[in-house]
C-alpha cells in the first residue's frame, strides 16, 4: 500500500469523522431529550455508542470505498482521469496535497496522543490503586485506608476495587451502607474501563463533543449505580439520596486533601426522589435499530460513498 | 544505615509481607523471617534473605550484625508507613479525579451551596415521612 493511499485515507477518515461528529453535537440537545425516557444504564450506552460513532461512521466509509478496487461494485476510477485523488491502491496518480497531508497527520497525532493518554491513565489507576492498597485493611471487598475525611471510590480500571477510608467508616451503617451499595455496582459494572475507553471511542469527534459527552456518561453511571444500589436495599432510594446529601454537606468543609467534580448532586438526588419508573423500551430498540442498520445503508451506498469522498479530497487538495 | 527516602518505593508482596512481620516482631533475622512469612509460602530462605535485602536497601529497613548474620527492625513503623502512602496517593487521586477515572460517590468539592444542600436534605425527610418510614 503507498503512503499517499495510507494519507488519503486518514484525511477521509478525519474529514468523515468530523463532519459526523458536528452533526451529533448539534443533535445532542435533542438527544438529551430522548435519553430522559431511557434507564440511565441504558443512557450511559447511549453515550458511549455515539462516542464510537464519528470513528465508525469514518472506518466504515474509507472501508466501503475501497470496495470497488476488490472488485465488488463498478470501478469508475478510469473515467475520472487524474483531475482529483482516487481510493483506490490500481490508480495512484494523483499525489495528496498539503492540507490532506496536513489533515492526515493531525488525525494520526490525535490517535497516538489519545492511546498514550488510556495507557497513562491505566498505568496511574493501577499504580495509585496498588499504593492505597498497601496503606489499607482489606476487609471483604472493600480496602479501608486511614483519613479522617470520609472518602469512598472505586479505583482500577481493569481490577476494580472499592476503597473507602475510615473516616466514612465513623458515619454510621445509615450512610456507610448505600455508599458500599453504590461503590459496589460501580466496580461490578466496570463502569472506570468504560470511562477509560470513551476517549479512544471519540478519537473522531470534535473535542467539544467529546467533553460533552464524556460528563454525560458520567452522569449516566452514578445515576445507574445509584438505581441498581437503591433497589438492593430497603428504602434503598432515600437511604442513597439522604447519603448523598450528607456526604456532600461534609464534603463542604474545606479540606486540603482529594477533590473531584462531576456536578451532578442535585440531579441525582432529584431522580433518586422521583421514585422507580418504568422506562419505555422503544426508545432503546430504535437506538438499537439504527446502530444496526447503519453499517448496512453505509454499505449499501458505498458507490456513492467512494466518489463523494473522492470529491471531497480532490476539493482540498 | 541506608539512607530514609522521601518517596516511599513500589513494594511486592513478598516485601510487604515481610515488612508485616518486622511490625509486628520488633527485630528478626533470615530464618525467624523464614519460619513467619516464607515456609507457608513455600520459598526458599535465599528469597526470603533477598526480600530483607532490598527492603534494607530501599531504607524501609534498619540491620545491624549479631555475631554472623543481620538482624532486621522495620526503619518505619505501620501507621506511619499508611500515612505516607495515603499522602501519596493522594496525588494520582487528584489526576485520576480530573480525568475522570474515578468513581467517587460524592464530588469532595461539593458543586451544590448550603441552601441548596439543605432543601435536599429537607425534600429527603419530607419524603421520608410521606413513606411513613
Amino acid at each position: 500500500m503507498s503512503a499517499s493511499l495510507v494519507i488519503l485515507g486518514l484525511a477521509a477518515f478525519a474529514l468523515l469523522a468530523v463532519l459526523t461528529s458536528g452533526f451529533v453535537g448539534a443533535t445532542l440537545p435533542l438527544l438529551d431529550r430522548l435519553a430522559l425516557s431511557i434507564a440511565p444504564r441504558h443512557r450511559a450506552r447511549l453515550w458511549l455508542g455515539l462516542s464510537a460513532v464519528p470513528s465508525a461512521v469514518g472506518l466504515l466509509a474509507v472501508t466501503v470505498s475501497f470496495l470497488p478496487a476488490m472488485g465488488i461494485g463498478q470501478d469508475h476510477c478510469l473515467a475520472h482521469g487524474p483531475h482529483h485523488p482516487h481510493l483506490c491502491p490500481h490508480h495512484i496518480g494523483s499525489a495528496p496535497g498539503i492540507v490532506l497531508v496536513l489533515v492526515a497527520g493531525l488525525s494520526a497525532i490525535r490517535v497516538v496522543q489519545v492511546l498514550v493518554e488510556l495507557v497513562r491513565g491505566l498505568r496511574l489507576s493501577r499504580d495509585t490503586s496498588g499504593s492505597l492498597a498497601q496503606a489499607s485493611d482489606n476487609h471483604h471487598d472493600v480496602l479501608v485506608f486511614p483519613s479522617d475525611e470520609p472518602q469512598a471510590f472505586v479505583l482500577g480500571a481493569l481490577r476494580p476495587r472499592v476503597h473507602v477510608s475510615r473516616g466514612l467508616l465513623s458515619l454510621g451503617h445509615d450512610v456507610v451502607e448505600p455508599v458500599l451499595a453504590h461503590e459496589r455496582v460501580h466496580a461490578r459494572r466496570r463502569d472506570l474501563l468504560w470511562r477509560a475507553l470513551c476517549p479512544m471511542l471519540a478519537v473522531g469527534h470534535l473535542p467539544s463533543v467529546t467533553s460533552s459527552l464524556r460528563t454525560r456518561l458520567t452522569t449516566a453511571q452514578e445515576m445507574a449505580a445509584d438505581t441498581e444500589a437503591a433497589d438492593a436495599l430497603p428504602e434503598g432510594r432515600l437511604k442513597i439520596a439522604l447519603a448523598l446529601v450528607v456526604l456532600a454537606k461534609l464534603a463542604r468543609t474545606p479540606s486540603p486533601g482529594i477533590s473531584f467534580t462531576h456536578g451532578n448532586l442535585k440531579a441525582r438526588v432529584d431522580a433518586l426522589l422521583e421514585g422507580r419508573r418504568t422506562h419505555p423500551a422503544w426508545p432503546a430498540r430504535l437506538l438499537l435499530i439504527f446502530g444496526l442498520l447503519l453499517p448496512v445503508a453505509v454499505g449499501a451506498s458505498h458507490d456513492l460513498i467512494h466518489h463523494s469522498l473522492e470529491t471531497l479530497l480532490g476539493a482540498l487538495s | 544505615m541506608a539512607k530514609t527516602q522521601s518517596k516511599l518505593p513500589r513494594l511486592g508482596e513478598l516485601e510487604l509481607a515481610v515488612l508485616e512481620h518486622l511490625w509486628i516482631e520488633p527485630d528478626a533475622d533470615v530464618h525467624e523471617t523464614h519460619v513467619a512469612v516464607g515456609k507457608r509460602r513455600g520459598i526458599s530462605p535465599n528469597t526470603v534473605g533477598s526480600a530483607l535485602e532490598r527492603l534494607y536497601k530501599k531504607g524501609l529497613l534498619l540491620r545491624e550484625k549479631v555475631s554472623h548474620a543481620y538482624r532486621y527492625r522495620a526503619a518505619l513503623d505501620r501507621e506511619t508507613f499508611r500515612a505516607r502512602r495515603v499522602v501519596e496517593a493522594g496525588g494520582g487521586l487528584r489526576a485520576l479525579g480530573k480525568s475522570g477515572l474515578l468513581a467517587a460517590f460524592v464530588d469532595l468539592v461539593a458543586d451544590s451551596d448550603d441552601a441548596a444542600l439543605l432543601e435536599l436534605e429537607r425534600l429527603i425527610r419530607a419524603k421520608r415521612e410521606e413513606s411513613g418510614s
